[in-house]
């Protein structure tokens, strides 16, 4: 295991994370239902926006429906806003995906980190989203990452599906949400869930070299590009910290096998 | 809209989440490729959370957000629990486009 290569100082001084099973914890649970709860409300208010969005932009409730199974809010947002106007359907498309595309470079980073079987991971990539992937690795055990992803992941999609077909039926009968301060909800949620799980300072430095490069590009690049250009601030750290070797991130170094292992993993306990 | 398009954008969609998520799994991963992700969630999430703040369809635009994700990113540096940097970035987002 690459995470217990002899390099590290730290380890034998007792500063790495002690890996408790906090699993049954009372308190870590309920925290996590709030969360989630949390991420709901606010897919449940947005698939609301969305799908008066769709409604007024002449979409009918199923094919409000149909769309949100992207469970992708701005490149819905923005395919609707495209068509409605008259523009092609390739534009849309094209816009979309280079919204989208973010979604395979947060997967493509965090697959090895959230075990489950290759037969799962076709299910769980229709409901990758940002909730399920941060609350996952946010957890210290194999077994409680896949749980957390897919109760996260379903809950959260069930409350955008029927967000969107509420709001295709209401038809602009709830007043604009933003005024309540909508709009900055899905940022203070992320804000929050980040600052819990990622505040090591290669993570924060990661963090923050992303969000400068992606408020600079959004003069010059389209709706998309930003964001996942931003991710580029995620090789900082890397030069930055070459030198000396880096602080051991998470136990996520225990490569899942696959397949039938994910529970077996869970005995793995602290580095005792 | 056509059922066409829609399933072309449900079906792409998934694809690229698909293809990420599957990719290097089981497969031997050079070092190199493992530790250049290792901040990926970081990096891309922080810009995301940014990026939102500041825009409205592709475009800068400043308002009252920005002042409600400065309180909710002060309220997480002081470690305050995650029910309330939610209240503080909704509510002093909504306070502000109140006053402004």
């Amino acid at each position: 295991m690459p995470a217990s290569r002899g390099c590290n100082p730290d380890a034998a001084a007792g500063n790495v994370e002690p890996v408790t099973t906090d699993d049954s914890s009372e308190s870590a649970r309920r925290s996590i239902t709030g969360q989630v709860i949390a991420f709901t409300a606010v897919a449940f208010v947005f698939g609301i926006t969305f799908g008066m969005t769709a409604a007024a932009g002449g979409l009918n409730v199923l094919e409000t429906l149909g769309i949100s199974f992207m469970f992708a809010g701005a490149a819905q947002f923005t395919v609707v806003a495209i068509i409605a106007a008259g523009g092609p359907v390739t534009a849309a498309i094209a816009a979309a995906m280079l919204l989208n595309a973010r979604f395979g470079m947060l997967a493509l980073a965090v697959a090895h980190r959230i075990p489950m079987s290759m037969g799962r991971r076709y299910l769980a990539a229709i409901v990758l989203g940002d909730p399920p992937v941060v609350m996952a690795l946010g957890e210290r055990t194999p077994r409680r990452r896949e749980r957390v992803y897919w109760t996260t992941a379903l809950i959260t999609a069930a409350g955008w599906l029927s967000g969107t077909v509420v709001g295709a039926l209401v038809e602009g009968g709830i007043g604009d949400p933003n005024v309540i301060g909508l709009d900055a909800a899905l940022p203070a949620l992320m804000l929050a869930i980040l600052g819990q799980n990622f505040r090591d300072r290669p993570n924060l430095l990661a963090a923050a070299c992303g969000a400068v490069i992606g408020v600079s590009l959004v003069p010059i690049a389209p709706a998309g590009l930003p964001v996942l250009a931003g991710g580029l601030g995620a090789l900082v750290p890397l030069l930055m910290y070459r030198s000396k070797p880096t602080v051991s991130t998470h136990p996520d170094e225990v490569v899942p096998s696959d397949g039938e292992s994910s529970d077996g993993a869970t005995g793995r306990g602290g580095p005792a | 809209m056509s059922w066409g398009l829609i399933a072309t954008l449900v079906v792409a969609t998934y694809l690229i989440r698909v293809s990420g998520f599957t990719l290097l799994v089981n497969r031997d991963v050079p070092e190199v490729v493992t530790k250049s992700l290792a901040y990926v969630p970081a990096a891309l999430l922080a810009a995301l959370v940014a990026v939102q703040t500041v825009t409205t369809d592709g475009a800068f635009a400043l308002d009252a957000r920005i002042g409600g994700v400065f309180a909710a990113g002060v309220a997480v540096a002081l470690r305050a629990p995650f029910a309330l940097v939610f209240v503080v970035g909704v509510g002093v987002t909504a306070l502000l486009r109140l006053l402004l």
